[in-house]
């Protein structure tokens, strides 16, 4: 129950901290609403300098805009893509800045200034200031959130050692590593006798299944349920023997790869060496139980 | 048996290194060519694992699984400079334009930089290996995939046809995105015309769906994070009134604008800050496991002394000595990067700077675990910040070790990323570690002489993007337009003007401290990475999330581990592969004058 209600106030304390912490304060907001008017005014601005270097690209190819009539500029446009491109996208510029509130008479150029003006006015906090703005806007509801999130924390963490100790009062799900440790040194021990006789480059697909298959029944919801033990030693004890546990699961991957490749001494090595290391994980479970 | 029937199985060999170095060498300078036309850098270890595999495995008869993981160790180590550099270091270059012969820039000290930043950020990261693939068994989705690939021979027939599947349908899927035929995004908001402040829209991603699958409930959390983003903060922000748009706004504009706001003035930072203090507090509370780690190598390496072994894992004095090298180099970079920096700030800039490495090489390594995805933009972006609030805004300094930052958190999650492969596959994690220290500084000073080079480069037809590169003078389709940098550029002078999100920095990082104490491990970095990323891709790996726990309640662990991991590794591999013959057909084609 203590976990499920941890869970809810964790969620709700992320929303909260989160949404209040996201906040901006008001200066911020404003300078930000004020860029969004420059962006919207700099894009005619960019697209009218595009027009220019039209301008200019035409000109070089023999063809003066200006000297053109009304009607020579139409017949133009049906010619030339890049032409009728600009102009429709200027268009389509200068109407959207009109929709800002661009009178008819204004220029872009000009409405741009004014725009940049405005936002110099307003101005970018300073660091200081925009810490304290945002602490005062949404300072309560943020601390709020952290609260919840650390009670819920805490929740589950109790939970957790609940949990552990049911495990420790022989509740079914509970993590057995001495068990799953010798039933691994069992198995390990059989798979290096099963190649003992191997030879280089002679093929062992049963043993290698057999590794496949401790991986999958024993090691593998081992490593899953590595929480329960993390939670009844401690991350320092945990790491005592789980350190030496890791080195012979890893070598006795490498027996797995040295059979593939045909290795068979360096796969019975590899399976000596997981075999010690998991016997050093065993003493090391032990040492961590006793000290309680 | 006769002694002369056994042969030596290579691994740390000189093979090996060679053909990993080669590639290395080829990669990073043709991925920073990429990373300067297209605006990303790609991942070069599955690439080297299958041409390791071609060459090592088909070529030369050499039957070692380890042995490849050593090439892809060496060959993705040296090119993760190419993708540190090439954030980082264009923007310097291009704010020097007003001397575009690049006279005055401190190559010197970023080189020393650069080595600095590519070996501390090993150095760093490899005490943290027992924590973070041993102890917290970080998902690496990518170190999975290689090591599938890699252990293929002996996997048998039918997990071969399921990984060549997998790697088949994102081929498939990859050429109909870049062909057009199918949208980057499905956009599903969109046709139900939902606000974009209110989005669902899912990344269409082969590589991002396996990375979702084979993470599963591990990466729920990074999911769940995005879902309350932007379903519930997000309309929250704007019901709330706390995005309003300005009074003149044309109505047409406001939603799109929101959403804008919402994510790069309050989400993003806010992720960020999330990401600083869940690593901090990551940090704190993995620290008597790393100290039990650290005495446990010092341990290992005296019996291995003793009785004459290798032990599994570089020695701490090896680390050790190493670290203070790289930190002697970092602050000889910082003092002779400029006349402006005195010995007290190189100093203080080369141990904060060595901090923030550390830190930041802990949050992608992190992130990169457990979701595949790098938030180095966002860290490089502080390295900056912080270098340029140290040196008084000197923007050399500030981005000479943004460069070392940027190169050494991407080595620490590529070297975590090939050492979970190595567990995988059983290699000897300290042949590993010493290949990839020893040649740690191939990369940077291969990456940062393409770069010189394709600044100024001088001829018609050639590529560059310097301003006078004749390419960009003459305005053709040769002049790299150097995304990244310009992205770099545009934050230093948000920083010139003091549009540093220092709020949200900080009130995300007291989230991400509050949130580690929950029992997951993790979690903080997986929300904050979670509103930091754009929230498309997170919703798409949430599905492969939410797909790998069906499949595993309905179908079992076992299905799990014989079916879904060789699909899901090959979906990762296929997008990869494909990905990289696209972007080197594209620029090549490009080279050879056929435009874009």
């Amino acid at each position: 129950m203590k976990g499920y209600v941890g869970l809810v106030l964790l969620v709700l304390g992320i929303v909260v901290a989160a949404a209040f912490g996201a906040r901006n304060g008001d200066r911020h907001v404003h300078y930000r609403q004020a860029s969004a008017q420059v962006a919207a005014g700099q894009h005619v601005s960019d697209v009218l300098d595009e027009g220019r270097k039209l301008n200019e690209t035409l000109k070089s190819e023999g063809v003066d805009l200006a000297a053109l009539s009304m009607e020579e500029h139409l017949a133009l446009m049906e010619k030339e893509p890049r032409l009728r491109q600009q102009v429709e996208k200027t268009d389509e510029a200068i109407t959207n800045l009109r929709k800002w509130g661009m009178t008819g008479d204004d220029n872009p150029l000009h409405w741009l200034a004014r725009a940049k003006q405005e936002r110099a006015h307003i101005g970018l906090p300073e660091p200081s200031e925009r810490l304290g703005a945002w602490f005062s806007v949404g300072g309560t509801g943020w601390l709020a959130g952290i609260l919840l999130i650390v009670i819920g924390a805490v929740l589950a963490r109790l939970q957790q050692r609940d949990d552990n100790a049911g495990g420790a009062a022989g509740t079914e799900g509970r993590v057995d590593f001495p068990r799953a440790l010798a039933e691994t040194r069992t198995r390990v021990a059989a798979i290096r006798a099963s190649i003992e006789e191997l030879k280089m480059d002679e093929d062992a697909p049963k043993a290698r299944n057999a590794i496949d298959q401790l991986g999958a029944e024993v090691l593998d919801p081992l490593v899953e349920g590595r929480g329960q033990l993390i939670a009844r030693h401690g991350l320092a004890g945990f790491a005592e023997y789980f350190g030496p546990f890791s080195a012979g699961e890893r070598n006795v991957n490498r027996a797995w790869s040295a059979l593939t490749d045909g290795h068979a001494v360096v796969a019975r090595e590899a399976l000596d060496v997981a075999l010690a290391a998991f016997e050093a994980a065993e003493k090391g479970y032990e040492a961590v139980e006793a000290r309680g | 048996m006769s002694a002369s029937t056994v042969r030596p199985y290579p691994e740390l060999s000189v093979v090996g290194v060679a053909l990993g170095t080669v590639q290395g060498v080829v990669m990073t300078a043709s991925f920073v060519y990429i990373a300067l036309k297209l605006g990303f850098g790609l991942g070069g270890s599955t690439v080297a694992a299958i041409l390791g595999f071609v060459a090592l495995r088909g070529v030369l008869r050499r039957k070692s699984i380890v042995e490849n993981n050593i090439n892809q160790t060496v060959a993705s180590g040296i090119n993760t400079a190419s993708s540190g550099v090439v954030f980082t270091l264009p923007a310097l270059m291009l704010l020097s334009v007003s001397d575009p012969t690049l006279s005055d820039f401190p190559v010197g000290p970023l080189i020393f930089s650069a080595i600095a930043g590519s070996l501390m950020g090993i150095v760093l990261i490899i005490p943290l290996r027992k924590q973070m693939v041993e102890f917290e068994r970080l998902k690496f989705p990518s170190g999975v995939a290689v090591a599938t690939l890699l252990k293929s021979p002996g996997e048998g027939v039918s997990q071969g046809v399921i990984l060549v599947s997998g790697a088949a349908i994102a081929a498939g899927l990859t050429l109909l995105v870049n062909f057009g035929l199918v949208p980057e995004e499905l956009d599903v908001g969109h046709v139900a015309s939902l606000p974009p402040w209110l989005p669902f829209a899912l990344y269409i991603s082969a590589a991002n769906f396996g990375a979702g699958l084979l993470s599963g409930r591990g990466g729920l959390p990074f999911a769940l994070g995005g879902v309350l983003a932007w379903w519930v903060i997000s309309p929250i922000a704007v019901q709330m009134g706390w995005v309003p748009p300005h009074a003149a706004m044309p109505p047409a504009e406001v939603p799109g604008w929101q959403a804008g706001e919402i994510y790069s003035q309050m989400l993003r930072p806010l992720g960020i800050g999330m990401l600083i203090g869940g690593a901090l507090a990551g940090v704190v509370s993995a620290f008597p496991a790393v100290a039990g780690a650290m005495k446990s190598l010092q341990a290992a390496a005296k019996l291995a002394r003793e009785q004459g072994s290798s032990p599994d894992e570089l020695s701490p004095t090896v680390l050790g000595g190493s670290a203070a090298a790289s930190l002697v180099m970092l602050f000889l970079a910082a003092y002779f990067s400029s006349d402006d920096v005195g010995v007290g700030t190189a100093v203080i800039i080369a141990i904060v700077g060595a901090l923030w490495l550390a830190l930041a090489g802990i949050i992608v390594a992190q992130a990169t675990g457990a979701t595949d995805i790098s938030p180095l933009s966002g860290l490089a972006l502080i390295a900056v910040t912080l270098m340029f609030f140290i040196t008084g805004g000197n923007v050399t300094a500030a981005v000479l070790i943004g460069v070392a930052v940027c190169i050494a958190t991407s080595q620490c999650a590529d070297m975590m990323q090939d050492l979970k492969t190595g567990h995988l596959v059983g290699s000897k994690p300290r042949e590993q570690q010493l290949a990839q220290l020893i040649l740690c500084w191939i990369g940077p000073i291969i990456a940062i002489g393409v770069l010189f080079l394709l600044w100024n480069a001088p001829g018609d037809g050639t590529p560059g993007f310097g301003p006078q590169s004749t390419a960009c003078l003459e305005q053709t389709q040769f002049c790299l337009a150097a995304p990244q940098a310009g992205a770099l550029q545009g934050m230093i002078e948000a920083l010139q003007s003091s549009d540093a999100a220092v709020d949200k920095y900080l009130g995300g990082a007291v989230m991400g401290g509050a949130l580690s104490i929950f029992p997951i491990g993790g979690i903080a970095v997986l929300v904050g990475l979670a509103m930091y990323l754009p929230f498309s891709i997170t919703l798409a790996y949430g599905v492969g999330n939410v797909v790998a726990m069906g499949l595993e309640r309905g179908l079992g662990r076992d299905f799990i581990g014989r079916k879904l991991v060789p699909f899901a590794a090959g979906l990762i591999v296929g997008e990869a592969l494909t990905q990289l013959t696209w972007n080197v057909v594209q620029t090549g084609g490009s080279l050879l004058g056929g435009g874009q």
